[in-house]
């Protein structure tokens, strides 16, 4: 299982776990990478989505990062200094890089949804949307659901999937996030907002077909 | 923000859950917010849905690493500590 790091900055074990690897322990090194090889696919597939340009992604990223290993001081926990490495490798061969993209979406639900102003009760639920702790397991944690949420991160605007890939795919803190993407917490909250959103009502379709 | 300073409605309160759920909203934006789900199941359900969906979005994690990406790396680390 990945680690969970919830704190700002590396653990005594992560600063140990790095100087083994800078003295070339192997054990050490196959700890590290499957602590965190994973997060940093998961990152990189969010950036270019092929899978074999993201695998090269993540290989040129763990390249630079034991190259710059010497560099690190453990001020960030091991995995967001590591995620660094995924984001300046795969920027430039993003489709579409990161804050060029005009950033308008659509409200989370259809406003058909809502009562109108000229009514009673102005901007309340026309019908009450369903209860999804009322469905069967297997229904909720089913195939059918995984497959429809990749689908929907695939066709997301890529800086609304790049966060929430890291926030909800690969679990990181809001701060890491920010730290990883360079983004200020409002910035980092709407994008994973819209994302979210929009996951919601692929799920509600489906959940409601 | 709110339009109203005494309550939210339905369509506010689905653009507000994500920065609810991120415990980031002012103490008073809060208190509104949360004044609304006491009488409105509807929204209880809405934010119980974001919540169902974070969930979902976990599980497409794929912990696995390739064997084939492991020995690679492995070669990486090898060339990279050589002399």
């Amino acid at each position: 299982m990945p680690l969970t790091v919830r704190d700002a900055s590396a653990s005594e074990e992560e600063l140990g776990l790095v100087t083994a690897v800078r003295a070339g322990n192997e054990q050490a090194f196959t700890t590290v990478v499957e602590r965190h090889y994973a997060a940093m696919l998961a990152l990189a597939s969010a950036y270019v989505l092929a899978p074999g340009t993201a695998t090269t992604i993540v290989h040129d990223a763990w390249d630079a990062a034991l190259a710059a290993s010497d560099g690190f001081d453990g001020r960030t926990p091991l995995r967001a200094w590591l995620l660094r490495f995924v984001v300046r490798a795969a920027e430039p061969l993003a489709a579409r890089p990161d804050g060029v993209a005009p950033e308008s979406s659509p409200p989370a639900v259809d406003r058909g949804r809502f009562r109108g102003a000229d009514g009673a009760f102005p901007g309340h639920w026309r019908a009450y949307p369903r209860d999804w702790r009322t469905l069967p397991d297997d229904v909720l944690r089913g195939a059918d659901v995984r497959r429809i949420v990749a689908e929907t991160l695939n066709a997301l605007p890529p800086e609304q999937r790049v966060v929430i890939t890291l926030r909800d795919v690969v679990g990181c803190p809001s701060h890491e996030a920010c730290e990883v993407l360079e983004l200020s917490e409002a910035t980092t909250r709407e994008r994973l907002h819209h994302a979210r959103s929009r996951v919601r009502a692929a799920l509600e379709r489906h959940f409601d077909a | 923000m709110p339009e109203s300073p005494d309550h939210v409605t339905c369509q506010e309160v689905v653009e507000l859950v994500t920065a609810y759920l991120e415990r980031s909203m002012a103490a008073d934006e809060t208190t509104l917010f949360e004044q609304h789900l006491n009488f409105c199941e509807g929204c209880v359900w809405y934010v119980e849905q974001m919540r169902g969906t974070v969930e979902a979005t976990r599980r497409i994690a794929e912990d696995d690493i390739p064997a084939d990406a492991r020995e690679r790396l492995l070669m990486a680390f090898r060339d990279w500590t050589a002399p």
